[in-house]
């Protein structure tokens, strides 16, 4: 893998970091420091990915996000020591493909990039292609017909109750459903507590499926009420 | 000089001013009076004095005294009615021997009367009765003796003689007059009757007939065109000194007025021509008048009422006879005040010359004064009374004003009784005790007085009626300020700061009110303080944080790479783990500082929807699980199966029950019971949570607070801001959240309004299906499923549905023992009996595996809880 990824952010320490981990990856790893070195590097080189941070001295990351934007399409991820969630919406309605917020977690980082690379790379823009028979949201990718769950492009080994929620929950991208429903459909008998047993096994989805499943991005808690898959 | 100058010019506008607006009023109203006493007839008779009511009278009386000498009785006028009204001149007296009065009201005998009369060759008479001459003052008739033969020769011969007015009575035997003026005969009769604007009182009227004795008498009389002073001395007579020609008298009269009215026109033109002027210098006037009433303003309002008093004082007794007098003079005369009578009167009273105009200027000059100053009136005596007023306290004021204003009445009424019980005694009753009194004491002017007492008393009224009006008036204003005022404090009250009280400056309460406004600016400008001091507070955590975050990012990027590195001796190895473990703790403070302190400022966003409590907390459980089962404590839950809404912010919630149940599992004495009950009290939602404390808890701690935490070492690893988030998010929710704690036992207690509507399960399901984005069949038969269960919830309890669950699970799980204890706890006691076991074994592995991954932190801890 030659995958080339940009890395930007005014704490130079911090760029060092990330890219010794990435190099680690396999990763040619380009750096910089404000938003028009990075500006500068991208037309120069074969740029795959960028990480972009927000607070930057000459241009801040939204800035260099708005031009990037401008010319290229490829993946971006922001970080940022904002936590505040107005910043993640502005973040990703500017054309943001993914927020990390400081301070992250290496791995997950990491993680979140070779999933965006995968995606550019491997599957290109998915979002513009819809095959007939496939259910996609995100980094999610549902094949109907036999029923096999892909994340970032790899196929994902779920067992049979993990397959019938995961089948419930993509065809109904969005919807809320109780537990006593995903209880009664999946396992087709009524539950007395059927919490516990459905979160169990929404737990073990999460491990699969998603980068970081303390926060989980797609199977959520709608608390107080039930779970759903996160439309994308 | 040059303000010398414009000083003179001043001086010389005013001047101007005044006396032409003096002359021309003073003319005018001289004017206007004599035109309206003279009736106008004045104008009409120049030059000829004979077209006057006098000279008519004059010739009337005349021939009426001559037929009466001549006839010896008196003269009976019948009137048209056939009733004998008796000639008033004779007062009555028939049986005192044809006496006559003469011109001056002394009796005479006729022959005493035509001597007196005879001098006056103004007035020429000749009287013949049965055609022989029997009196006559013309000398060529003197000499005839025997019949008289009257002809129109005579009126010839007479004019030439410059008697141009003759008068004929009974010459043709028919008793009606004849005039013959200036050769030409005048018509006297007009109509016929003898109405009031008859000017001849003569007989030959049809209702003013002549008597049967005066039949065969016939006068005849001459006017000269010019009369002459004729003058007899009648010293020898009784009671009078001089006879004075009355035509002659009445020239006089005829030229006097028409001299004085050519004098009063020419002042009238005199003063017209220096106002005119004043419109040159109405710039100076102006100033004048400016500089008078700013000096006005400076007089007391008291001393301006006391001129006018004066001045009304020497109206009613004073003023030469004018005024009230005049006023008094002419009721008494006539019954009735006759147009000229007013005018006389305000002339008198105006510009009369024994009071130089000095009413007027006053007037003038209080007309100044109220039309520039306006109410702006120095009223130092009022001020004064005003000032020692405001000195006495609220209460006491107000009461004190009652009592004047009541006071005030009680002296007005009688007051003003008496001054028109006065008035009426003096004109309207006939016969008042004022009226006696006048009679009796004619020297006495009583009416007068009992006028001036009427208008003294009249005005004391006035004066007490106006000081309870403004007494009064003083307290309505009072009571609608402080009307005001308490609408203020109620505004205040409700928390509304911003209201502002304007009472205007002079009001009494002015000062109050300032003072309930600084209050209101103190406590906005402290409540803005804190609300400053809150927004900084969550700008400098907000700040702080994000200059923490960055560090944080490469300490944890860093220890992530040390971790990676292959070759580091176990203890090194055992170091980073140590750097990561409180990397990821610091991680968590610091946001947790950051949520906490918006939460404080409010500043925290919030998505409350309607949600099942009892869900939210299972959901929680099912979550938090794996920490709950490492640390070996038994949950005890009870939870109604029914759906308990409530209206909050999902996510906010589960952090409160997290940092609870997190709290709980962390300070627990180690193999000991947690306790969850949720039930609805008295419409709300009321979440327990019971858990035995492993150290011993000092009860005046406020848990809630921030980093507080049981422990005062703050050695056990939390941040301290568990507690208080919850309590935070809580109370953003709508709801409370209470610690309590007993000996050991510590209690938290969160509150939250329940959402009362009739069918829950079918809004839940509403709710659901809102929810979902693209609702299909599938879901349609989800939705009925998830009725028919939340339709059946105890059948499903009691029929034993639950084993099947229990069995179900266990299945398709791989932690299902632990699953299964922790629903069992649900249970019977006994079940939880036994899930207690299952629990402790579960403690067991937890603690196994804690000490397998060889961390300190957890040592710690368990050092901690031992």
């Amino acid at each position: 893998m030659n995958e080339c990824v940009l890395v930007v952010d005014d704490d130079r320490q911090i760029v060092r970091a990330i890219r010794l981990l990435l190099q680690k990856e396999g990763m040619q790893v380009l750096t910089a420091y404000d938003g028009l070195q990075a500006l500068q590097l991208l037309t120069d080189n074969p740029v795959q990915l960028v990480v972009l941070d927000v607070m930057m001295p000459k241009m801040d990351g939204l800035s260099a996000l708005m031009h990037i934007r401008q010319r290229k399409n490829l993946p971006v991820i922001v970080l940022s020591a904002k936590t505040e969630e107005t910043d993640k919406v502005l973040g990703l309605s500017m054309g943001a493909d993914d927020y990390v917020a400081k301070p992250f977690n290496p791995q997950e980082l990491v993680a979140r990039i070779k999933s965006q690379l995968r995606r550019y790379t491997q599957l290109g823009d998915i979002n513009a292609t819809h095959v007939a028979g496939e259910i996609v949201n995100g980094r999610l990718r549902y094949r109907l017909q036999d029923r096999t769950l892909l994340v970032d492009g790899e196929p994902v080994h779920l067992t049979a109750i993990e397959s019938g929620i995961i089948d419930l929950l993509m065809r109904n991208c969005g919807r809320i459903f109780p537990a006593e429903e995903i209880y009664g459909r999946v396992w087709e008998e009524p539950s007395f507590s059927p919490d516990n047993t459905v979160m169990v096994h929404i737990r073990h989805i999460r491990e699969k499926i998603e980068l970081d499943p303390g926060e989980p991005e797609y199977l959520k808690v709608v608390w107080g009420i039930g779970y759903k898959m996160e439309k994308m | 000089m040059a303000t010398r100058w414009k000083k003179c010019k001043d001086l010389l506008a005013f001047v101007t001013f005044a006396v032409g607006l003096t002359l021309l009023l003073g003319s005018l109203l001289r004017i206007g009076g004599m035109l309206l006493a003279s009736n106008g007839e004045m104008l009409r008779a120049q030059p000829d004095y004979q077209l006057t009511r006098g000279f008519q009278q004059c010739v009337a009386d005349r021939l009426q005294l001559l037929l009466r000498a001549v006839t010896k009785n008196t003269i009976r006028l019948h009137s048209a009615q056939g009733n004998t009204t008796e000639d008033d001149t004779l007062d009555g007296q028939e049986d005192a021997d044809w006496l006559v009065i003469n011109d001056y009201g002394a009796r005479r005998t006729p022959e005493q009367y035509i001597e007196e009369i005879s001098g006056d060759q103004n007035l020429l008479f000749a009287v013949t009765h049965t055609h022989y001459l029997r009196y006559t003052n013309i000398e060529s008739l003197e000499s005839r003796i025997g019949r008289v033969w009257w002809n129109d020769r005579m009126g010839k011969e007479m004019a030439e003689k410059g008697y141009n007015f003759c008068l004929w009575f009974n010459r043709a035997g028919d008793g009606r007059i004849e005039v013959v003026k200036d050769g030409e005969t005048v018509e006297v009769y007009g109509d016929g009757v003898d109405n009031e604007d008859g000017q001849w009182y003569l007989p030959g009227y049809r209702d003013l007939l002549t008597q049967e004795d005066a039949k065969n008498v016939v006068v005849f009389l001459a006017a000269a065109k010019e009369p002459v002073n004729y003058t007899t001395d009648l010293r020898n007579q009784d009671n009078a000194s001089a006879y004075y020609s009355r035509l002659y008298a009445q020239q006089r009269e005829v030229e006097a007025f028409h001299l004085e009215m050519y004098q009063r026109l020419l002042l009238v033109a005199a003063a017209v021509g220096l106002l005119y002027s004043c419109i040159f210098l109405r710039a100076r006037l102006a100033a004048v008048h400016r500089a008078l009433a700013a000096r006005l303003r400076r007089v007391p309002m008291g001393c301006k009422l006391a001129v006018w008093i004066l001045l009304l004082v020497w109206f009613l007794f004073g003023a030469g006879g004018g005024g009230l007098q005049t006023l008094l003079a002419s009721l008494r005369d006539t019954g009735k005040l006759s147009k000229h009578v007013w005018v006389d009167c305000l002339q008198a009273l105006l510009l009369d010359r024994s009071c130089y105009g000095l009413p007027f200027w006053a007037l003038y000059l209080t007309v100044l004064d109220l039309a520039v100053n306006k109410g702006a009136q120095r009223t130092p005596l009022l001020d004064t009374l005003r000032t020692k007023e405001l000195a006495l306290p609220l209460a006491q004021r107000m009461v004190r004003r009652y009592r004047v204003a009541w006071t005030a009445a009680f002296l007005a009424l009688p007051a003003l009784g008496l001054g028109v019980g006065a008035f009426k005694a003096v004109f309207a009753d006939s016969d008042s005790f004022v009226q006696r009194l006048a009679e009796a004491r004619p020297g006495l002017p009583v009416a007068a007085m009992t006028t001036a007492g009427g208008c003294l008393l009249l005005l004391a009224g006035g004066l007490c009626i106006g000081a309870g009006w403004r007494q009064s008036r003083d307290n309505h204003r009072l009571a609608r300020q402080l009307e005001a005022l308490c609408r203020q404090i109620d505004a205040v009250h409700d928390g509304d700061l911003g209201a502002s009280c304007s009472l205007p400056q002079d009001a009494e309460l002015h000062a109050a009110a300032e003072k309930l406004s600084d209050i209101q600016a103190g406590l906005r400008r402290a409540l803005e303080e804190q609300v400053q001091s809150e927004r900084m507070k969550v700008e400098l955590v907000t700040n702080v944080s994000h200059d923490i975050k960055t560090p944080l990012t490469a300490i944890i990027s860093y220890i992530e790479l040390l971790k990676q590195e292959p070759d580091l001796s176990p203890a090194v190895q055992d170091f980073v783990q140590v750097l990561e473990e409180r990397a990821r703790r610091l991680k968590q403070i610091v946001q947790d500082v950051f949520e906490i302190s918006k939460a404080a400022a409010g500043q925290l966003p919030m998505r409350p929807e309607r949600l099942d409590l009892g869900k939210l907390l299972r959901q929680t459980l099912a979550e938090m699980e794996e920490s709950i089962d490492a640390s070996g404590l038994a949950m005890k839950l009870t939870l109604p199966q029914q759906a308990v809404p409530v209206f909050a912010d999902g996510q906010r919630l589960y952090r409160v029950f997290q940092n609870l149940l997190q709290n709980a599992l962390q300070y627990s004495l180690a193999g000991s019971r947690v306790h969850l009950v949720l039930q609805t009290v008295e419409g709300e939602a009321v979440v327990q949570l019971k858990n035995t404390s492993a150290q011993p808890l000092e009860e005046p701690v406020d848990f809630t607070a921030r980093f507080v935490r049981g422990d005062p070492s703050r050695t056990d690893g939390g941040s301290g801001l568990g507690l208080s988030i919850a309590q935070s998010f809580t109370e953003a929710c709508g709801g409370r959240l209470q610690v309590t704690v007993d000996a050991d036992l510590f209690c938290v207690t969160v509150r939250l309004p329940l959402l009362t509507e009739p069918e829950d399960a079918q809004a839940t399901q509403e709710t659901l299906e809102t929810g979902s984005e693209t609702p299909d069949t599938q879901n349609a038969q989800a939705a009925q499923n998830a009725q028919d269960i939340s339709d059946t919830p105890d059948t499903s309890n009691e029929k034993g549905l639950t084993p099947a669950a229990r069995t179900a699970a266990p299945a398709e799980t791989a932690e299902s023992a632990k699953t299964t204890a922790t629903i069992e706890t649900t249970k019977t006691t006994d079940n939880a009996e036994t899930a207690e076991t299952s629990g402790t074994t579960v403690n067991a592995e937890a603690t196994e595996t804690t000490e397998n991954a060889g961390s300190t932190e957890n040592r710690e801890a368990q050092t901690a809880h031992g």
